[in-house]
């Protein structure tokens, strides 16, 4: 536990709402090694971003304990958090939504700057322009607005602004998924570098195994807030225990969906899912 | 090599394809100028026969599918030039209600979003009847019992529930389902599913793409795909279509296109969504998709192509590729003439 | 234009890359290249100009008669808008009318839209108890009719301009409080607020710098949108006798005095009429071009 960077113990999420509460995540328990990365892959609505919002403390959990860096931040207040941000970056599934469009980008990307450094504004800008240019932009195109750039390009804004602070931890929400397929290469061979290069530790979300795949060391399936499975990549890929996860992998990988007894399987996984929740 | 039968007249000297998009060309103004969202397509579908029409997002290929019914309302769309036939006969787009007679009976389609495509303030159930009673008139109710077994066969497990629920009620995927169901229940010979996996969860993809697969094995139904996602494409279609900046790029086998692909472009799609290990770099296509307003000079895929060379100042006519195989681009005849000098 | 601006040397900026313009600029850009609210900017500042100058511009006094000259038709020499039953010349009336429409249309506009900005950003942002308290109170407000809140502040306070302004500022202000609730509680949850909150910006901050700049431009919009209707809605007031008394001119008085001989002599009421509707268009085309000048997205193009 000692050299855990972040650990998720038992972690329930429930949202009230009329009717039953939405439970969002179930007893989740992971944790991430200093230098590790985790994929986290699952459906829509399993609760990946939610896993999101609660490390970066946007969320917090109903039950369950969650500890960054040997500190405690489950009863940790708004302030405690404040802190803690600074070393957890968040790099959201929306990437154009998250620059506030009436706003240049230079301002949105140096805001962690702002409020955790005592920077000038010609330090702030020298800093944006050094963290545009190692995402491959140009420093000059800081003055400009969103709108005003491509999906690809907005993407790699939102990458910037995550790690101006050099922050220990960054979680990628559905880093590709909104960009076409020519570019979604671009943006993971953007992530390998720099995770290298900066020895990030990292949470990869997706819902396309493949992404997951491609960018961490071990993975999670979540189904309907709960993991289901939990390996290290390769030994999830090679050899899938849960009908579910091969359902998932399969969808994408010719080989195994020309497999002919992987429809009966598919079948099986299928009406598993339809009698509940897999435990 | 000059003996390559050309895919179109071959198809066409065996029978008369179902569908015939012929110079297809659609545009739209912008303040940023015009757009050219569709240029020259043409493409045939035979009887039985499954395509998927693949490409980015401003490719064309959603312009294309809509057109394909005329279901682009004009103005905005401008159509300077295209024919469409259905069965040998030419769709008229200026009459309304032929056309409507045509997309009901022969044809059915299935959208991105299908629960937006219901009403929300209607239950399934009325407006499944609806459809057939606009689609069957009087006869429409000795058909209901149709409706059941159609919604079965869609993998619906309870579907006199779903047809008393409300379109929220049911999940995205449902909806789908009910949707194709409802495409299928016409006996269409021909079905367009523009993107129908894109908005689904992962389980639900995967069931859309099992139920497209049955349709196309136990059914003499045409399928039209149309796709952003090759995996997708690649498991349910015959032949594929690949569309770049309004323009067809390549045309083949699936399995052909996909084991070896001519046009950089498709080479450099496949090469970059291919899997790699952890911590690997993959094959990067440098650059984005040209603004439809202020396209490149030639052709389009220049500024991004590793192999462009001076003559891809001028746009290349599609190029016979290999058996049924076309592709846009220079290097084809290039290789050719090689060939004959050498 | 964009050969006058300043060559700023930005640190590494490589030739092609164009000089980038301030979010001023490429406002006024914007603006003026808007036809029709450049058109509408003209005629209100001609408006403005000419009611502040109007004793210069006109040698009638604006309430006192010529007993020879009743009712003389427009378009006559000496008096281009003609006169009224009393024989005061519109056109003085009109010019020093504006004197008070003006300053009545404007000043509760401007009010109603600081506190109403202020009141809108607190309740639309924080759920608390003090974010309910501040919302339901603008609810109780709308309530009531606009008109009649407005009688019954001017009934207590007496008819007069100051009077206007206050009821007018008092019946404006729960407007403007929606409108910036509304547009603040749609932004509370957007994910570049969320964004800021993983920056480390307090609520105060978020509110100030990510909320307050999208706020801003509503206001503004809305406020000259509806400067327009206040206008009209000023004139109301004169036209049920809260604003100036007899015989200061009035534009909303003027049409009213002119009702009883609107058969035999329509201009009396329909001069101040038309001059009511050409300022009131011309500040919804200003509001217009403020629209897009104001919102980045609007104002320029990838």
């Amino acid at each position: 536990m000692a050299d855990a960077l972040l650990t998720f113990d038992n972690v329930d999420v429930t949202f009230p709402r009329r009717g039953p509460p939405v439970e969002a995540l179930k007893g989740v328990s992971f944790e991430i090694k200093h230098g590790g990365s985790l994929g986290i892959i699952g459906d829509s609505g399993a609760g990946k971003s939610t896993i999101c919002r609660v490390a970066e403390g946007l969320v917090r959990p109903s039950a369950g304990r969650i500890v960054i860096d040997g500190v405690d931040m489950t009863q940790a207040s708004e302030r405690e958090w404040q802190k803690a941000r600074r070393h957890i970056s968040l790099v959201f599934q929306d990437a154009q939504g998250s620059f506030n469009p009436m706003r240049p980008v230079v301002d949105s990307i140096g805001m962690p700057l702002m409020s955790y450094t005592d920077a000038g504004k010609a330090e702030l800008r020298r800093k944006v322009g050094e963290v545009m240019e190692q995402v491959g932009l140009s420093a000059t195109q800081m003055t400009r607005y969103p709108h005003e750039f491509s999906g690809g390009q907005v993407q790699r804004l939102a990458i910037a602004r995550a790690l101006i602070t050099r922050p220990r931890l960054v979680l990628f929400d559905e880093p590709v998924s909104a960009l076409d397929v020519s570019i979604r290469a671009q943006i993971l061979n953007l992530l390998t570098d720099l995770a290298k290069s900066l020895s990030l530790t990292y949470v990869v979300i997706s819902s396309d195994p493949s992404v997951a795949r491609h960018l961490s060391q071990d993975m999670i399936v979540l189904f309907a807030g709960k993991v289901i499975e939990r390996a290290p990549t390769q030994q999830l890929f090679a050899n899938p225990q849960h009908g579910y996860t091969l359902s998932l992998l399969s969808l994408r990988d010719p080989q195994l969906a020309a497999r002919a007894e992987l429809a009966r399987l598919e079948d099986a996984a299928l009406a598993d899912l339809g009698k509940g929740v897999p435990s | 090599m000059n003996a390559m039968p050309d895919p179109v007249k071959a198809q066409a000297a065996k029978a008369p394809p179902l569908l015939e998009v012929k110079n297809l060309s659609v545009r739209f103004s912008s303040p940023a100028g015009e757009v050219r969202a569709v240029e020259d397509v043409s493409f045939n579908i035979g009887r039985g026969e499954s395509v998927g029409i693949v490409g980015e997002s401003g490719s064309g290929k959603t312009v294309t599918c809509m057109s394909m019914m005329w279901l682009l309302p004009s103005p905005p769309a401008r159509y300077p030039t295209g024919t469409i036939r259905f069965k040998g006969k030419e769709l008229d787009r200026h009459r309304e209600r032929e056309m409507q007679k045509v997309r009901g009976s022969g044809i059915g389609m299935v959208f991105q979003n299908s629960r937006l495509s219901f009403n929300p303030g209607y239950r399934i159930g009325s407006q499944v009847n609806e459809t057939l009673r606009v689609h069957l008139g009087k006869e429409w109710k000795k058909e209901l019992p149709r409706v059941i077994e159609m919604l079965r066969y869609c993998n619906i497990s309870e579907p006199e529930r779903v047809l008393r629920s409300y379109p929220h009620e049911v999940s995205g995927g449902v909806a789908q389902r009910v949707s194709i169901a409802l495409a299928l229940l016409i006996k269409p010979e021909l079905l367009i599913a523009d993107e129908p996996t894109t908005a689904l969860d992962l389980l639900s993809q995967l069931e859309v793409l099992r139920l497209l697969e049955r349709v196309r094995k136990e059914t003499s139904c045409s399928l039209v795909l149309v796709s952003h996602d090759l995996a997708v494409v690649r498991r349910v279609a015959d032949r594929v279509i690949i569309m770049y900046a309004g323009r067809v790029v390549e045309e083949g086998p699936t399995a052909d296109i996909f084991a070896d692909p001519k046009h950089p472009y498709t080479q450099g799609l496949l090469a970059s969504t291919a899997q790699k290990e952890e911590g690997e770099r993959l094959y990067e296509l440098p650059g984005h998709p040209p603004d439809l307003a202020a396209l490149p000079q030639g052709c389009s895929f220049r500024p991004r192509c590793v192999h462009a060379f001076a003559k891809c100042l001028t746009m290349p006519e599609l190029l016979p590729a290999g058996p049924e195989r076309v592709a846009r681009c220079h290097l084809l005849d290039a290789g050719r003439e090689a060939a004959h000098h050498g | 234009m964009t050969t006058m601006l300043p060559a700023v040397a930005t640190e590494g900026m490589r030739s092609e890359e164009r000089i980038p313009l301030s979010a001023f600029q490429q406002g006024r850009a914007a603006f003026l290249a808007d036809r029709m609210a450049v058109a509408g900017l003209a005629i209100l500042v001609l408006a403005v100009l000419a009611s502040i100058f109007a004793p210069w511009l006109t040698s009638y006094d604006p309430n006192i008669g010529d007993t020879d000259a009743y009712l003389v038709p427009p378009f006559s020499p000496g008096h281009i808008f003609g006169t009224d039953n009393q024989g005061r010349d519109i056109l003085a009336r009109i010019l020093y009318g504006g004197q008070l429409v003006f300053p009545e249309a404007v000043i509760p506009v401007v009010v109603a839209s600081i506190l109403g900005m202020a009141l809108g950003l607190i309740g639309g942002f924080f759920r608390g108890v003090f974010g309910e308290i501040v919302m339901r109170t603008l609810d109780v407000l709308f309530a009531i009719p606009m008109v009649l809140l407005a009688i019954a502040i001017a009934a207590t306070l007496g008819s007069g301009p100051p009077t206007v302004i206050v009821s007018m500022a008092v019946v404006i202000t729960p407007y403007v409080a929606r409108v910036v609730a509304t547009t603040t509680a749609q932004l509370r949850n957007a994910p570049f607020v969320d964004a800021a909150r993983c920056a480390g910006f307090s609520r105060w901050k978020i509110l100030r710098r990510e909320i307050l700049p999208h706020v801003i431009p509503a206001v503004v919009v809305y406020g000259t949108t509806n400067m327009g209707a206040m206008i009209v809605f000023a004139a109301g007031f004169g036209f049920l006798g809260l604003g100036a008394q007899p015989p200061t001119a009035d534009w909303g008085a003027m049409i009213a005095g002119g009702m009883k001989s609107l058969a035999s002599a329509p201009w009396i009421s329909t001069v101040p009429g038309i001059v009511i509707v050409i300022v009131a268009v011309a500040f919804n085309y200003v509001g217009d071009g403020l629209r897009v000048a104001l919102d980045p997205r609007l104002r320029t193009r990838r």
